[in-house]
């Protein structure tokens, strides 16, 4: 049962989901996923594996095309053009589950490169938020580092400081704990947390249930392509609605 | 039997300005490959449509014939098709650079391939420019990555030059064998070329290994 698009007229929908529809080959990976983000909100994707999480966040981007419905990011429709594509690549942040740092890249040259070509900032005033936000997520002292001599923790707090150097108005992690080993999840989620306590509007694909009981406002289950549930935290973990929401959440609890 | 050095160092400077010839055909050829091992390995990147089917054919075609077999058609049929003089030298750097082309393109494409797809899609995901992208993102870690395999290339370029002694290019190879004719010392100079290749030839092969030895160690597979 898919809760009701909550009708907040009050605050901006910043991305608005309709039907939307992607296969691979004869695998439908997401069959028909209608659902709307309002701005400052941070909502958590749950769900078995397979289930089209990644690729309903992948869509969102343009990482995926869609073949069916559309999504409204900021305004701007997909499918679109590839100057669409681009416009809301600007806006929309990604973290990925294996970081994706650049390699053969100092910290800093990750953080500049996007704001540079993307955003046309002058070296210095790229070099400038890189610096404050390599502080803010922590590691100030790292910034003349390269990837390799970061630890796991270390490296998705570069990735994430790297999504927020386009200055994005929506956040989307794809699993960003996952990789990680267990005495490093704490000091990425702290960071994640004081990014959602600044109001930045976040969609997380997550296995981690006290996140989500934590932060999230609304919790989305997705099995099979489909969004099941949609629920505020409180309701999604003490009174699911469906029985494959109650099947994963007694396998995981 | 006695090895004349007398006759040899008489014509040594011949045998070192055929080097310089066997050097420049080399390095022009390598250029000229470049560009069009550039351009193929684009084409059969793009995956689909007409630059993929014609990098494809290029490349496989150029990396099938034997390469005394392309060096005397192009010597001989292409003047022809053409209705042009091409000079012997001409027709060796453009039969090296088919090949070399055929062959780099292949070299380019597994470094562009061995760059991790991840990083690609995290540049795209951050709105970077497709042109940047290959600047920042692929090329930098491509070229490391394909060195130790475009380094040997050098080495089996240099050695397929002295092929183009039979279209008459008076390169290493060739200037031996007129020498030994004239002199009836085959014996020496065609020790001395040998020579004279491993030297050219044995630095690279070390330095190709040494990059590829570096590589290992910072990528860890």
């Amino acid at each position: 049962m898919v809760a009701e698009i909550p009708t907040k007229t009050s605050s901006e929908q910043i991305i608005v989901c309709r039907d939307v529809l992607k296969r691979f080959g004869k695998f439908e990976a997401l069959g028909g996923v209608t659902t709307t983000i309002t701005a400052g909100e941070v909502v958590c994707i749950v769900g078995p594996s397979g289930g089209g999480k990644s690729t309903f966040l992948r869509a969102i981007n343009g990482l995926e095309a869609i073949e069916g419905g559309e999504i409204i990011v900021d305004g701007i429709h997909l499918p679109g053009s590839k100057r669409d594509i681009q416009q809301i690549r600007r806006e929309v942040g990604m973290v990925f589950q294996s970081f994706n740092l650049f390699t053969h890249m100092s910290v800093r040259d990750n953080l500049t490169l996007a704001p540079i070509t993307a955003r046309g900032l002058s070296k210095d005033k790229a070099n400038e938020r890189a610096e404050q936000l390599l502080e803010r997520v922590g590691i100030g002292d790292q910034i003349d580092k390269y990837p390799s001599q970061l630890s796991g923790g270390q490296q998705q707090r570069v990735a994430i400081a790297r999504a927020l150097a386009m200055e994005p108005r929506v956040m989307l992690f794809d699993e960003p704990t996952s990789a990680l080993d267990p005495e490093m999840i704490k000091e990425v989620l702290d960071v994640m947390r004081e990014l959602a306590h600044s109001g930045m509007t976040m969609l997380v694909v997550t296995h981690e249930m006290g996140f989500a009981r934590e932060v999230a406002r609304r919790v989305l289950f997705m099995a099979e392509g489909q969004l099941l549930v949609d629920a505020p935290p409180d309701m999604f973990f003490n009174r699911p609605s469906d029985p494959r929401q109650e099947s994963f959440l007694s396998k995981i609890l | 039997m006695q090895f004349d050095t007398h006759q040899l160092m008489r014509h040594f400077p011949e045998l070192i300005q055929a080097l310089g010839v066997t050097v420049w055909i080399s390095t022009l050829s390598l250029a000229f490959g470049i560009v069009l091992g550039a351009f193929a390995c684009l084409g059969k990147l793009s995956g689909a449509g007409v630059g993929y089917r014609f990098a494809t054919g290029f490349i496989d075609f150029f990396r099938t014939i034997p390469e005394v077999v392309l060096i005397f058609w192009v010597y001989s049929c292409l003047p022809l098709l053409l209705s042009v003089r091409i000079s012997s030298e001409g027709c060796g750097v453009i039969a090296l650079s088919l090949f070399g082309g055929a062959y780099l393109a292949e070299i380019f494409r597994a470094g562009v391939l061995a760059v991790p797809h991840g990083q690609v899609e995290a540049a795209r995901a951050l709105a970077v420019p497709t042109f940047h992208i290959w600047r920042r993102v692929i090329v930098p870690p491509a070229i490391r990555r394909m060195m130790p395999a475009f380094i040997t290339f050098l080495t089996e370029l240099l050695k397929a030059s002295s092929l183009l002694s039979a279209i008459g290019v008076g390169e290493m190879a060739y200037r031996a064998s007129v020498l030994g004719a004239k002199t009836l010392s085959y014996f020496e100079f065609l020790s001395a070329i040998a020579v004279l290749y491993f030297l050219l030839i044995f630095p690279l092969s070390m330095l190709a290994r040494q990059t590829e030895k570096r590589l290992l160690r910072r990528t860890g597979h």
